[in-house]
């Protein structure tokens, strides 16, 4: 295929990524453009929400809805930098990432697709006014459990006290119509509708006959399951990951069900199917967090104190730079460390991409180059993206870094420099656009200016697609390509890396199989070891780029989480595919939990979708939340009144340090791999104990 | 259950066979060889039985005195018929006293299974009254429930074993439910072999005369797992069977527990009428049938059942009726079979759908005269139910 590189120019936007994907062919999304609603994060530069809804009202009425997550106060509120999710029409968000806007937004982190059934966008004013939640009165026990997944199956068993009596105080199900009867306990949201326990309660006790619930019907009343929508309810399957993870984190047999330990759950939305970027939940996500974080604030002591609260949110990305400045993560960090706030931990995968190569390591320090074979695979529905984090601290005498791609078929790379605002687009015969290469530069929210690759989906149904060419695209990351006329200079600066993550395409189990996995194909990278196993670390000395270590979830790199890696019941080594430090911000992982029984026998076994029977699931997702029901406990315990340090980093090494010791074999794994730890934490769902 | 494409009672006979193909019930699928005692079925057999008759008769002896005096009662032959004859013998009982019309007043179709009793005296009176009506939905109406088979579609990774299992078999996943087994529970399993091969008579001619295309008609999407059967969509066989199925297990464990109307008790039913309800929402999953065929299918099992039951009775004094009108099923609902039955009184909904316009109501009527029962049936549940009672001490 003829395809070419030009040198467009500055595009104008700010978030390349953002304008990428609102500038893929018409086939790629599922209606006019123009009428798609998007969860996206808007980052606000002195402005209130209220004064940028008002100038985005003016340019584009009715095409922005600002969620209820964000009260009077927080609308007022005018910091000097604030990143909030709105939903909104394509319009607005072009607008409002265009350089210049003039509406006080520096920029737009593009998510999914909305459906508009599940926006409130009918409802009339009266209709969305609603009392200010009371709050709940419990005891100085208790701490509140909080999981962020998909499907949520959240009327099991392991998740009521009775038989109709619920422990679960919130349903958040964002994949819902928003428009809800008007029942005690139900509620809309800006993206699909919530229950709480009242509502739960009452579900359970019209759909239970006999000691038996029918729990398929009672998720089609909810609205967790719909099958007239067309749509995919992953809840409908016997197995869900969410359920599995919310379990191991806060399930107990009912008969033996805790007293003060709720439990609030968000079900995050389901791929919206005709979406071929790959979508992003991470505008819905920080909905979720700060729906659940609300809520949780309703839980008060006697004395009136907020009781502490424990979240959960088993995903693994490797989006951003890794260092703790990226969006997420300091967002995470703002809602879970509010310093004099109530305790919020938060509790993450180290995350399951160790074997991958989808990192890379690029050395260039002050001369050289570092070549990487980037392999897009065929039959790809969705958009690819390489993002190459480029060091903070640049040594004033160097080279600015180079970046050059070229396409499979060794027609000629496109070369951007960093600094430069410069877009160069890749088009095919037909001169459409198939691939761009675009520069970042540092932002008030993320620490490093980064080169971003983007490549179209390689198959599509639709004659109209612009598709990308699979293969082995070549990027070449260099400073100066001649020879340095002097001997290179060793100062502290030696060895700065661009670090290169390809952004992982998010396929849930059960679901779909939409994009294929994109990931580096250097030659010189070393698979196996001797015996022909996975390599789980790479060779010491190597010169490969590509690596395993730094391979730690995106997600989980600032300074707050707790960050879980998973190991192997049987031989206690930490498991192949448990993603590794360390990254800029981190060493490696906090700790390790179970997260295969044997070699042969993966994962462990925790509830599936419905009640009376388990299921197995492998991985950090479901290591980390062993450590979540952990870290209830630990703050239940902690005699300490305030419990500032419950729970906390520092104490999760302690307890991992003395718990391996005791009940590993030795040695310990390298903190890079498994933190200070292996953490055995028991987990009765009513099966015989198989830990 | 039944073959699909066959209603010939050696046809469902010959599913025992089906029946011995799953498994541990292995030993019942040798009742097909019972005919021959397990003799080879070839010219050697008629050959060895001749040379061994001339081996060993000897010279003709003039008549022995023998007069087997038949009973008046053919019933006391029933138990020395093998099970193909007797299947031939209920089969007929059954629709000898059935009655099916379908009209079509050009707007859709309306299937009428009547049940008929012939009158004493010289004339051979015949009357009939309605049973089930089947109101055919509309073909928009079909249209418009294809929308479910799509998100139903995503469970066929999760379905896939019972679907291909269930298109053969149905009794064993009852059988996990409630002890029963060819060995344990014969006359049972014959009870219920002969309640699936009449239905399949019924819902065959109702299937036959409203003439519903299937789902994969509408669309190049549906893309069923399992092949369309030939016959039209609604009702559902399936369906039909496991409802048929449900109910008259439920009815002999009723039937011979101690506590019949205990909560406990209930829990049974229930679980029954799951299963059931998974059997017919698996056909869904599998892309065959509407949710809609379900619900028809349901109908038309749960009524059949009380009709069976009644026959098996000596002299019959109820009657149950029910009437599914197609055409005010809503299009965006699903099949929920609680709409339709309480288990814990073994009693249909007398309606659903919008009181002041059901689309399902039903019925039981005292009858002005008795009627008599099928002696033969009678006999029948007779011995399943010493399958069921506990056992004397």
């Amino acid at each position: 295929m003829q395809a070419d590189w030009q040198d467009d120019g500055d595009a104008g936007a700010i978030d390349p990524v953002t304008d990428y994907r609102l500038t893929r062919d018409p086939s790629s999304y599922p209606r006019p453009l123009d009428e798609i609603w998007w969860a996206a994060i808007f980052h606000l530069e002195e402005t209130s929400l209220d004064e940028f809804r008002q100038r985005a009202e003016q340019a584009h009425p009715g095409q922005i809805l600002i969620p209820d997550v964000y009260d009077a106060a927080d609308c007022a509120a005018r910091p000097p930098l604030q990143s909030v999710t709105l939903i909104a029409r394509s319009p607005v968000v072009r607008t409002a990432n265009t350089v210049g806007n003039g509406w006080g937004c520096g920029g737009v982190y593009l998510g999914c697709m909305v459906p508009q059934a599940h926006l409130p966008l009918h409802l009339t004013p009266q209709e969305r006014e609603r009392p200010a939640p009371k709050p709940i009165k419990c005891d100085d026990d208790t701490v509140v459990t909080a999981v962020i997944d998909d499907a949520i199956g959240f009327a099991n068993a392991l998740f009521r006290d009775r038989e109709t009596s619920s422990r679960v105080h919130l349903a958040y199900i964002m994949s819902s119509a928003s428009d809800v009867p008007h029942r005690p306990g139900w509620r809309w949201e800006v993206q699909g509708r919530s229950l709480d326990k009242r509502a739960i309660d009452r579900l359970l006790k019209t759909h239970t006959s006999f000691g038996l619930t029918d729990e398929d019907a009672l998720y089609v009343d909810a609205g967790a399951i719909d099958f007239a929508g067309g749509g995919f309810s992953p809840l409908a399957l016997r197995e869900s990951h969410g359920t599995h993870v919310a379990a191991l984190a806060a399930g107990h047999q009912m008969h033996k069900a805790p007293k003060h330990r709720p439990l609030l759950v968000a079900s995050l939305p389901w791929r919206v199917t005709e979406d071929t970027s790959g979508f992003n939940l991470y505008p819905s996500l920080l909905l979720a967090l700060h729906r659940l974080e609300r809520e949780g604030r309703r839980f008060r002591r006697s004395d009136g104190t907020i009781v502490p609260m424990v979240f959960n949110f088993s995903y693994g990305t490797l989006d951003g730079p890794h260092d703790g400045s990226g969006l997420i993560p300091r967002l995470i960090q703002h809602i879970v460390d509010k310093g004099d706030g109530p305790v919020r931990r938060m509790v993450l995968p180290a995350g399951n991409t160790n074997l991958s190569r989808t990192h890379a390591h690029a050395e260039v320090g002050e001369t050289g180059s570092v070549a990487l074979d980037l392999k897009v695979l065929p039959d790809d529905r969705t958009d690819s993206h390489v993002e190459m984090w480029l060091p903070e601290i640049e040594h004033p005498g160097w080279d600015p870094v180079h970046v050059t791609v070229s396409p499979p078929g060794g027609r000629k790379g496109a070369t951007i420099v960093v600094g430069s605002r410069r877009v160069h687009r890749l088009r095919d015969g037909d001169g459409r656009e198939i691939a761009r290469l675009s520069y970042a530069p540092a932002t008030r929210t993320v620490n490093r200016a980064s080169i971003v690759l983007s490549v179209n989906r390689t198959v599509g149904f639709s004659g109209a697609a612009a598709l990308a060419p699979a293969g082995d695209w070549r990027i070449e990351i260099w400073r100066r390509r001649d020879g340095a006329a002097e001997p290179p200079r060793r100062d502290q600066h030696e060895g700065a890396a661009v670090e290169v993550w390809i952004r992982r395409d998010d396929t849930l189990p059960g679901f779909p199989p939409r994009g294929r996995q994109a990931h580096f194909n250097n030659p010189d990278y070393q698979k196996f070891d001797a015996y022909g196993a996975p390599l789980p670390v790479d060779p010491p000395g190597t010169h490969c780029p590509v690596r395993r270590a730094g391979t730690l979830n995106g997600l989980a790199t600032g300074e707050a989480p707790l960050v879980v890696a998973s190991f192997t019941g049987s031989n206690g080594l930490i498991s192949d595919y448990s993603a590794s430090g360390p990254v800029p911000s981190r060493k490696g992982p906090d700790a390790a939990a179970l997260g295969d029984q044997s070699p042969v026998l993966r994962g462990v076994l925790s509830a599936g979708s419905r009640s009376g029977y388990l299921v197995r699931q492998s991985g950090t997702s479901v290591a980390a939340p062993r450590v979540a029901r952990l870290a209830v406990e630990a703050i239940a315990g902690d005699k300490k009144k305030s419990r500032k340090k419950a729970a906390d980093r520092a104490w999760l090494h302690g307890y991992a340090e003395k718990s391996d010791k005791k009940h590993f074999p030795q040695p310990r794994p390298e903190f890079a791999r498994g933190g200070a730890g292996r953490v055995d934490i028991p987990v009765d769902l009513g099966a015989p104990d198989t830990d | 259950m039944s073959n699909a494409e066959s209603g010939s009672p050696e046809g469902s006979f010959g599913s025992f066979g089906s029946f011995g193909s799953f498994g541990s019930f292995g030993s019942f699928g040798s009742f097909g060889s019972f005919g021959s005692f397990g003799l080879p079925a070839s010219p050697l057999a008629a050959e060895a039985l001749i040379t061994n008759r001339e081996g060993i008769v000897g010279p003709t002896i003039p008549f022995l005195d023998y007069d087997p005096r038949p009973s008046t009662d053919p019933v006391h032959g029933l138990p020395h018929f093998s099970p193909a004859v007797r299947a031939s013998i209920f089969l007929f009982e059954f629709a000898s006293r059935l009655a099916v019309t379908v009209k079509d007043d050009g707007e859709t179709p309306v299937a009428e299974v009547l049940s008929t009793s012939l009158h004493g005296g010289p004339k051979h009176r015949m009357s009939a009254e309605p049973l089930v009506t089947v109101v055919a939905p509309t073909i928009d109406q079909l249209r418009e429930q294809t929308k479910f088979l799509s998100a139903y579609a995503d469970l066929r990774q999760d379905r896939a074993r019972e679907i291909l299992v269930q298109t053969s078999a149905l009794i064993p996943f009852y059988a996990s439910i409630l002890y029963m087994d060819p060995g344990r529970t014969p006359h049972t399993l014959e009870f219920l072999q002969t309640a699936l091969s009449c239905a399949n008579m019924v819902y065959m001619r109702v299937k036959y005369g409203l003439a519903l295309p299937r789902p994969l008609q509408f669309s190049p999407q549906i893309q069923p797992a399992i092949p369309t059967p030939t016959h039209p969509t609604l009702p559902s066989g399936h369906a039909t069977e496991a409802f048929l199925l449900a109910r008259l297990i439920w009815k002999l464990r009723r039937h011979a527990t101690h506590n019949p109307d205990s909560r406990q008790e209930a829990t049974w039913g229930e679980m029954l009428m799951r299963q059931a309800s998974r059997i017919a929402i698996n056909r869904t999953v599998a892309g065959v049938h509407f949710p809609v065929d379900s619900v028809a299918g349901a109908i038309l099992g749960l009524t059949l059942a009380d009709f069976i039951w009644d026959l098996c009775d000596k002299t019959i004094q109820r009657r149950a009726t029910a009437e599914f009108d197609g055409r005010r099923f809503p299009v965006e609902d699903d099949f929920h079979w609680h709409a339709l039955y309480e288990p814990k009184d073994d009693e249909q909904k007398p309606w659903a759908g919008k009181k002041s316009q059901p689309w399902m109501t039903s019925g039981t009527k005292k009858l002005k005269s008795e009627e008599q029962g099928s002696a033969a049936f009678h006999w029948l549940r007779n011995r399943a139910l010493s399958e069921w009672e506990k056992p004397l001490n």
